[in-house]
């Protein structure tokens, strides 16, 4: 506990202060009362701490890969240093709240997407002060930053895309209108060819906005600069991927999440050449036969609501308690970029089916109607990665993804892997609960093991 | 009301079908005075093929003007014009894309080599083969000479009972229903001429970046509804007194392009049409094609088979998409491995744009010869990060 | 030596088992505390004494229950799950076929699924919140101006029960509030309150697992209001475990003998 304190005070409040201070002495910022200030500097210095010991948690695993650690750096970058990674490349940035706006049109359009969704402690208590109680936390988080106006990642957007997906993402549209522009990029609820249509002029809609937010016309020539730009980042997962099916140990899952959620916050090519490195080192690693644990640990599935980065108690739980997540099907984590755009038809157009169709149909977001493909891919995971066991995470009010619990826990029954659901929200409060349950689910594997 | 306007307009294309179809030799595109249903291997070589070739080439301009035309009225009416989107801005970029898999360049070599086969295979071969009937290609290269078409002959049931034989009639059917039972509609995939140029007309618009038609399965249904007026005419003008050669588009390629003298009716215009509606619409007329169909029947029991792995699909529709037939079911289907559909033609682009290992596969009796992979789909990435890109990154 | 004992750190009471020669020897019971640690010792000892034996008689001693982790008298630790599992192969009645234990105790309720070997295959637990648990028993007992013990015996009596519907516990206080006040009889609230937790519970139960009879286990299995709710909204027999309260320190203490002697 004393070191925990030691670490975070090195670091946070100091430039916590530093950073108020710039920017109340910056002409084009508010005025504030000295009381004002005072709750700033509160919050700056809990969300940085939280953040820090989340950082500091992670790399006390032991096997950390050396080329993860930029992954890292850029989380820290973003929530402990209060920076803003982007701002080196002089280019205009474009929040999207949901893989379901495709980022690739804003690369084509000159800007550079960063995803917003939140997992932050201390914003979701701010947050859920303006949000009825059953709000989801993820968007009672993303109020409180945008109650405060302190993070750069936040406050630097010059545009917000929400894809109108969730009735809580619905609702943002219309807090977030209150600070910058907002573009309700509207997701169909169906998969028929009809929905791809619809969705498909939003594109161009999408399209529209956003070169006139840049000043650029989208032509083909960077539309297929913006898609070779993504690829390559979904090039690299799926190597990496591969990598990871063909041995279960190699890396934590922790590990895995933090990579996938630093992914919001940099941009693709940087991603996917960090990304190479690290699969170079991991390839590295398989010669030689290293894994991060001796032991045969029980290989857990993640799965149901997103995990976002500071909210990693449930995998860091997980691995605390003598597990493994060896795989993720949330979409923060693998999910949300392991689909490649497949193009058929080169045109201007049909490269925006291919991205339209890309977003819609292999989605298992829980927002669409009939969803049983999920279950499929979550089999096929579970065959892929030798699962042993499934935890199903559901953030409180997150109501599509508890809907599918049942239907997913009667398939995953029927075949005789356990599944079980729990339920957290953005504080640490209910650590205890869920610690309790972790253990028992993976005494219950190691039995069956052993059996 | 929407529905029911595109069941009107569906009905009434179909009334237009077949009254043009009566009327076909009213409306000639290039009527020579003199037939000459002969060639020669000399006469392949000389200024006079050339000119025997005019009314193809007509057909070809023809195409060419009309989907001019009509890019230039869909300017008109899209609200979103892209024709400035295709203009390149500094450099150049390529669209990365998964490296041209072994199993299409064999299709194309296939397609080539059989189309040529088809036109000229007759001239070539005829010396030495004389008197084998060789069924189930598109059409007569030499009438009177050796190879007759199981088309010809399914179009006209009364010449063939006529002049026939029982057992000529008998080793017709048997040797038709033979090869479409052997190779179902591999034979639209990798055989057919009609496959080849359509195809060629899909290069040509993924070359240009023209946009095309985005289909549905409304639209798909109304095609089977003319699919199924085609296959009524197919069998039924030469009873109602028609000739559906006047009217098939068909008849403008292989004979055409064998250098005979046939003369043309509205089967030209009909070429134009498909030639238009190829180049929006990959492989249009397979969508329409009678005689596809009854090749499609068979599909139960060919030995080439789409098999799907229906755990590893995520139905992300990659397939649908590619397919060019609109078959839905292949991403759908969650119950059987074998997907085949009557309307598959095998040109396995559903194989190849499917991103999941092993998902899909075509098989020849129960062998897999082509199968789906991520590697594959996505190997126009494979490569490491040039310096410039990794300095910036820094 | 042969002797082994279970604790079994609960929210509210702490519970202990002595297992020998493969049956129940005794049980004891104390309420928790603030000194978690300093009443397991006590209570082992007393329980040591009860039945004149020696603490170096006893071939180990094994925790389980929410604060197994702080009780530095036992020797080992497992989870309340699998010393449920462990405990109904002493206290299941002989005609159960393993198949589902539902467990009711003081501040949760658990759903444990067994194969026919007694193994656990999957378990489900109520999130934070004590309704459908002894908790809200008590709660409710108390403003009925009842004891726990009487609460199901007086359920019993009911002719007609109310209908109880919140999923909180303190909404369903101020519900059974207004039932008083609306002067519905005692005897019909603690009713529908009975059925009301039992539904809370069945709802837990997971579709996908059929097989195998229930159980009922820990303190609320001794409500025998409630044991008939549960017959009652399933429309199937529902068995109840032998020392029920102390199912999971007999489990506890089942797994220490089969891992031998510990110390």
């Amino acid at each position: 506990m004393m070191k925990e304190n030691n670490m975070t005070m090195e670091t946070s409040p100091e430039k916590a202060l530093q950073s108020v201070k710039e920017e109340t002495g910056s002409p084009d910022q508010r005025s504030r009362s000295e009381k004002e200030v005072r709750q700033e500097i509160r919050f700056i210095k809990k969300e940085t701490m939280t953040c820090a010991k989340y950082l500091r948690r992670m790399e006390e695993l032991d096997g950390m890969p050396g080329a993860l650690q930029p992954f890292l750096d850029t989380l820290r970058a973003v929530y402990v240093e209060l920076k803003n990674p982007l701002e080196k490349y002089h280019q205009k940035t474009v929040g999207t709240y949901c893989v379901m706006a495709p980022q690739e049109l804003v690369y084509a359009a000159g800007a550079i997407p960063v995803r917003l969704c939140s997992g932050n402690y201390t914003a979701f208590s701010i947050g859920d002060d303006l949000y009825p109680r059953d709000a989801c936390p993820l968007v009672k988080a993303v109020a409180g930053f945008q109650k405060m106006g302190l993070m750069p990642v936040y406050r630097d957007c010059s545009l917000m895309a929400v894809p109108v997906t969730c009735d809580c993402k619905k609702k943002i549209v219309e807090m977030l209108e209150q600070t910058h522009d907002v573009f309700p990029l509207s997701v169909p609820a169906g998969r028929e060819d009809e929905d791809i249509d619809r969705y498909v002029e939003e594109l161009y809609r999408f399209i529209d906005t956003l070169e006139a937010l840049t000043g650029n016309r989208v032509t083909w020539d960077l539309l297929a600069a913006g898609m070779n730009m993504t690829g390559q980042a979904k090039y690299e997962l799926s190597r990496f991927l591969k990598l990871k099916k063909s041995m279960p140990y190699l890396m934590w899952g922790t590990h895995i999440l933090a990579v996938m959620n630093a992914a919001a916050y940099m941009r693709a090519d940087a991603w996917s050449f960090h990304m190479n490195r690290l699969n170079r080192e991991l390839e590295k690693r398989i010669e030689k036969g290293e894994k991060v644990t001796s032991r045969n640990r029980p290989r857990i599935m993640l799965t149901g609501s997103p995990i976002i980065y500071p909210n990693m108690k449930i995998p860091l739980l997980i691995e605390e308690m003598g597990g493994i997540v060896a795989a993720d099907e949330t979409c923060m984590g693998e999910r949300g970029m392991s689909d490649p755009p497949v193009v058929v038809d080169e045109s201007f157009d049909g490269i925006l089916r291919a991205l339209a169709n890309q977003v819609i149909r292999p989605c298992s977001c829980p927002t669409f109607v009939n969803n049983k493909e999920r279950v499929y891919r979550i089999l096929q995971m579970i065959k892929d990665y030798q699962i042993q066991g499934v935890i199903y995470h559901v953030l409180r009010g997150c109501l599509v993804y508890d809907y599918e619990y049942l239907f997913i826990e009667e398939e995953l029954g029927k075949r005789g892997i356990p599944v079980i659901r729990m339920e957290s929200d953005y504080n640490e409060e209910d650590v205890e609960q869920l610690r309790i349950r972790t253990e028992a689910f993976i005494e219950l594997i190691r039995l069956k093991q052993a059996a | 009301m929407n529905k029911r306007r595109t069941r009107i307009v569906t009905g009434m294309i179909c009334l237009i079908i077949v009254v043009l179809a009566y009327f076909a030799e009213r409306f000639p595109f290039y009527v020579y005075e003199e037939e000459e249903l002969h060639t020669s291997l000399r006469q392949f070589f000389s200024v006079e093929h050339l000119v025997r070739l005019q009314p193809f080439l007509i057909v070809i301009a023809m195409a060419a003007l009309s989907i001019r035309i009509c890019i230039w009225i869909r300017g008109f009416l899209l609200p979103r014009d892209q024709g400035d989107r295709k203009a390149a801005n500094g450099k150049s970029v390529k669209l990365r894309k998964g490296k041209r898999p072994l199993f299409m360049t064999v299709r194309w070599i296939f397609m080539i080599a059989f189309s040529t086969m088809v036109m000229f295979g007759g001239i070539w071969c005829g010396f030495i083969l004389a008197g084998i009937d060789f069924p189930v290609l598109a059409c007569p290269t030499n009438r009177d000479q050796l190879i007759e078409s199981s088309c010809y002959f399914l179009s006209h049931l009364p010449v063939l009972f006529e002049e026939y034989s029982p057992t000529g009639i008998v080793l017709f059917f048997v040797s038709t229903i033979g090869f479409a039972l052997l190779l179902g509609r591999t034979i639209c995939g990798f055989l057919c001429p009609m496959g080849l140029i359509q195809d060629i007309m899909h290069v040509i618009r993924q070359k240009t970046r023209t946009e095309g038609i985005s289909m549905t399965q409304s639209l798909y249904r109304r095609l089977t509804s003319i699919k199924w007026i085609m296959v009524l005419l197919m069998f039924g003008l030469v009873f109602a007194g028609g000739e559906f050669c006047s009217f098939c588009p068909a008849i403008v390629t292989s004979p055409v392009l064998a250098g005979m003298k046939v003369s043309i009716y509205l089967s030209g215009f009909m070429m134009v049409i498909v030639l238009v509606g190829s180049f929006f619409k990959r492989r249009f007329w397979c969508n329409i094609c009678p005689l596809g169909y009854l090749i499609g029947l068979t599909h139960r029991i060919s030995p080439f088979r789409v098999k799907k792995d229906t755990i590893s699909c995520t139905e992300c529709g990659a397939c649908y998409e590619a397919c060019p037939m609109g078959i839905k079911m292949i991403y759908t289907e969650r119950e059987r491995t074998d997907v085949t559909d009557i309307n598959c033609i095998m040109c396995g682009e559903c194989v190849r744009s499917c991103p999941e290992d092993n998902a899909l596969a075509l098989a020849f009796a129960g062998k897999k010869y082509y199968t789906a992979s991520r590697a594959g789909l996505m190997s126009g990435f494979e490569c490491d990060p040039d310096p410039e890109e990794e300095r910036e990154a820094e | 030596m042969g002797y082994y004992i279970g604790l079994d750190g609960g929210s509210t009471y702490l519970k202990a088992a002595l297992v020998g020669k493969g049956q129940v020897m005794d049980t004891m019971v104390r309420s928790t505390g603030i000194d978690n640690d300093g009443t397991a010792k006590k209570l082992t000892e007393d329980l040591c004494r009860r039945n004149n034996l020696a603490i170096s008689d006893i071939g180990g001693i094994m925790a389980t229950g929410y604060s197994r982790k702080v009780l530095e008298i036992a020797d080992d630790d497992i989870s309340e799950i699998t010393a449920h599992a462990y405990g109904i192969r002493l206290t299941a009645p002989k005609e159960y076929r393993p198949g589902m234990i539902v467990d009711i105790g003081g501040q949760d309720s658990k759903i444990i699924y067994l194969d026919s070997n007694y193994t656990v295959k999957n378990f489900s637990m109520n999130d934070k919140c004590a309704a459908g648990t002894g908790k809200f028993m008590e709660v409710i007992a108390q403003i009925l101006e009842t004891t726990i013990d009487q609460v199901g015996p007086l359920s019993l009596e009911s002719t007609s029960p109310c209908d109880i519907n919140s999923t909180c516990v303190v909404f369903a206080q101020s519900e059974v509030i207004s039932l008083v006040a609306r002067k519905y009889d005692r005897r019909d609230i603690l009713c529908g309150m009975h059925i009301s937790m039992a539904r809370r519970i069945i709802k837990m139960m997971k579709k996908s697992e059929k097989g195998g009879d229930i159980l009922m286990t820990g303190g609320g299995a001794l409500n025998i209001g409630l044991h008939r709710a549960f017959e009652e909204e399933l429309m199937r027999d529902v068995y109840v475990a032998a020392h029920p309260q102390f199912n999971g320190a007999i489990g506890a203490a089942l797994i220490a003998s089969e891992r031998g002697a510990l110390r």
